[in-house]
């Protein structure tokens, strides 16, 4: 494992060096290798396929429009988590309460009137759409602690790096969202463990 | 990047590290990512300084006519003429000089 990330994180540099030199063909390969992480991500926190697909794309914007000021020498991955995770939260923050409501609205009457999409099947879902509940009942910090340690597979010191919060602070958020978690899947538990092992 | 240390490990942590990846890993990704994203730096880099120009001049538009303009008409009376008012005459430009001429 360790020796994979080795390799890894030398041909992101490479990768990195190359785009700085201006190729784009770099920049394609760079996402297509971490695409899933990024997109993952800001789908988790903001629990919105379109919005996390248009953050996907203004990440990797980012990375074109700033790769001069990227250190090579260090792993991407910090990067890609801390301005995925950034963007996630400025959109939730710019995104109101009122906005949210009336979206969510549109949204359901829209899902009623056009075809479905693996998107739309997935949260059709009634299980998929409690986890998603739970998600969105989480503080947006507690959230991206909770989608970097759990869906990310980051350690507590990593998430304290890319939040740049100290490690005390991540494991009471981390706290404090597995008390939320245990509340809101707690009801829906056997449900979800039926549908769980069902697709596994 | 893989977990090394972990926090808590009971039950429930298992049940939610697995639930939680299940739901994130089940939405497929966004087709033509790719593309969509070679069209956007194409269209950065096509006429960034055209792009640029426009919003300075909006800036510029919107700093001159929504916040210097309005300032400017409100304080007028107070810039213009309340100081006057508060100054005795011979303090004035005309009273000055009425005042020296006088004597």
């Amino acid at each position: 494992m360790v020796g994979k990330n080795l390799v890894e994180d030398k041909l992101d540099r490479d990768l990195i060096l190359e785009l700085q030199a201006g190729e784009l063909d770099a920049l394609g390969e760079i996402y297509d290798r971490h695409r899933h992480l990024v997109y993952r991500t800001a789908l988790a926190i903001t629990c919105d396929p379109d919005m996390a697909a248009d953050l996907l794309q203004e990440v990797f914007l980012r990375l074109h429009r700033f790769a001069e000021r990227i250190d090579p020498s260090r792993p991407l991955q910090p990067w890609l988590y801390r301005m995925t995770v950034n963007l996630s939260y400025t959109w939730i923050k710019r995104k109101s309460r009122w906005m949210r409501y009336i979206n969510e609205m549109a949204e359901r009457i829209v899902t009623e009137r056009r075809p479905a999409s693996p998107h739309n099947l997935a949260e059709r879902d009634e299980s998929w759409r409690w986890v998603r509940q739970a998600i969105l009942a989480l503080p947006v910090q507690q959230r991206m602690v909770v989608v970097l340690y759990y869906i990310n597979d980051l350690s507590i010191k990593e998430i304290s790096e890319i939040l740049e919060i100290p490690v005390g602070t991540v494991k009471s958020r981390l706290h404090y969202a597995r008390k939320v978690l245990k509340k809101q899947l707690g009801i829906h538990r056997e449900v979800l463990r039926t549908v769980f092992y069902e697709t596994t | 990047m893989r977990r090394r240390d972990v926090y808590k490990q009971d039950a429930f942590d298992n049940y939610a590290d697995r639930l939680l990846k299940h739901w994130a890993f089940e939405l497929p990704l966004p087709v033509n990512g790719r593309a969509r994203l070679f069209v956007q730096i194409a269209q950065e880099t096509k006429d960034p300084i055209l792009w640029l120009n426009v919003v300075l001049a909006i800036l510029r538009w919107s700093f001159r006519n929504l916040i210097l303009e309005p300032i400017d008409i409100a304080l007028q009376p107070v810039l213009y003429f309340s100081d006057l008012d508060m100054y005795p005459t011979y303090l004035t430009h005309k009273g000055i000089n009425q005042h020296f001429l006088c004597q």
